[in-house]
């Protein structure tokens, strides 16, 4: 029941997205290469652990109107998720900005901020990575809208 | 109340069982476990010893809580006392060398601060204590005194059992992580090692009753009328 509303929840996200021009396809990314893994990812975790359980559900926001430009040139744009847990679906319940990252649509590629730096988006399954470059999801100038 | 007995035991054996299945993502080489990676977020000074420790300390107690639910047996104590000494040796070096040192190390990195850190180290103190004086009762003979602290230390090991129980209910309620955690950490702890005084004073309190009223009845004892 939980990730039938999970993505439920990320569906309608998607969808309430779809009116931008710019940011279809950063939240489809975002739900595609990383939401739905870690929902798959966390289906499969114990529920009997010291650690935070899962979400019951999250949504995606992205957070630039327009694309940014990192200093290598490649465009990206900032990326919220909330997550909500336990039973109750009211708007209180949202915890603002569990994860942050950013999204190259050019390249498909997704990180999360983790500390001081990105890390591909696999590392929030748990996945060992290193850091991603300095210049990554650090704009340098604001691109206008596509 | 005696019905409880089995039903607690069996409880705690199965909530053992449960964090040992679940603790298996702390050996996959290749990923870290979503409680290791909340501290990565610390972030950890030293990771590859923390998550060493943190080994150590699953390994530890994966072992020493099912060890003390055995050694509660009195078929075992009634039928293969040394079998019940040497374990209990065993799960007393486990806990002091083993068990309440990593404890100790990981409270360092607790999530709720100082906070978290005090509860769990009360707790691996209340380990320690319980441990030598169970130990050093159990030498001098007194079983009564052995029991008792032999009780807090299983009751502080399955603090482990009732707080995720605890957090899994928090969450389904939605209530704030943090504030659940130490409130699921604060309150077994000091809530068992309460009950085990509890239960103390009123097996004592019941043990005094009976030998008072079987003296009471022995004084009744008359030649040939048997006891009144």
């Amino acid at each position: 029941m939980r990730h039938f509303l999970l993505v439920a929840v990320v569906l309608t996200s998607s969808l309430a997205s779809a009116g931008s021009s710019t940011t279809p396809s950063a939240v489809a990314l975002v739900n595609e290469r990383l939401i739905q893994p870690l929902a798959a990812k966390e289906r499969e975790q114990s529920k009997f652990s010291r650690a935070a359980l899962p979400p019951a559900a999250r949504r995606v926001r992205v957070l630039d109107e327009k694309p940014q430009q990192d200093s290598a040139g490649n465009a990206f744009f900032s990326f919220a998720v909330d997550a909500r847990h336990g039973w109750a679906a009211s708007e209180e319940g949202w915890k603002k900005a569990a994860i942050t990252g950013c999204v190259y649509p050019a390249s498909g590629e997704v990180f999360i901020k983790r500390g001081n730096a990105f890390h591909p988006a696999k590392a929030a399954l748990g996945k060992k990575t290193k850091p991603a470059p300095d210049a990554t999801c650090h704009a340098t100038a604001q691109l206008s809208a596509r | 109340m005696r019905f409880l007995r089995p039903v607690v035991i069996f409880a705690l054996a199965l909530g053992s069982a449960a964090i040992t299945w679940a603790s298996r993502v702390y050996f996959d080489a290749d990923e870290y476990a979503p409680f290791v990676m909340e501290k990565l977020e610390l972030p950890l000074p030293n990771e590859e010893r923390y998550i060493l420790i943190l080994k150590l300390h699953v390994i530890a107690a994966a072992f020493a809580l099912p060890a003390c639910l055995l050694l509660l047996s009195k078929t075992l104590m009634r039928r293969a006392p040394q079998v019940h000494r040497w374990l209990g040796r065993l799960t007393g070096a486990v806990a002091l060398f083993a068990l309440a040192p990593s404890g100790f190390y990981l409270s360092l990195y607790a999530k709720g601060g100082r906070l978290g850190t005090i509860g769990f180290m009360l707790s691996g103190a209340i380990v320690v204590f319980a441990t030598v004086q169970g130990v050093r009762a159990a030498r001098a003979g007194k079983y009564v005194v052995h029991r008792k602290f032999m009780f807090h230390v299983l009751a502080q090991l399955a603090v482990a059992v009732v707080s995720r129980a605890m957090l899994f209910a928090a969450d389904a309620a939605a209530l704030d992580h943090e504030t659940a955690y130490l409130v699921s950490l604060w309150l077994p702890v000091i809530g068992c090692a309460a009950l085990v005084e509890w239960l103390a004073v009123r097996n004592l309190s019941w043990r005094d009753h009976a030998s008072l009223s079987s003296r009471r009845r022995r004084s009744h004892v008359e030649p040939g009328f048997g006891r009144v």
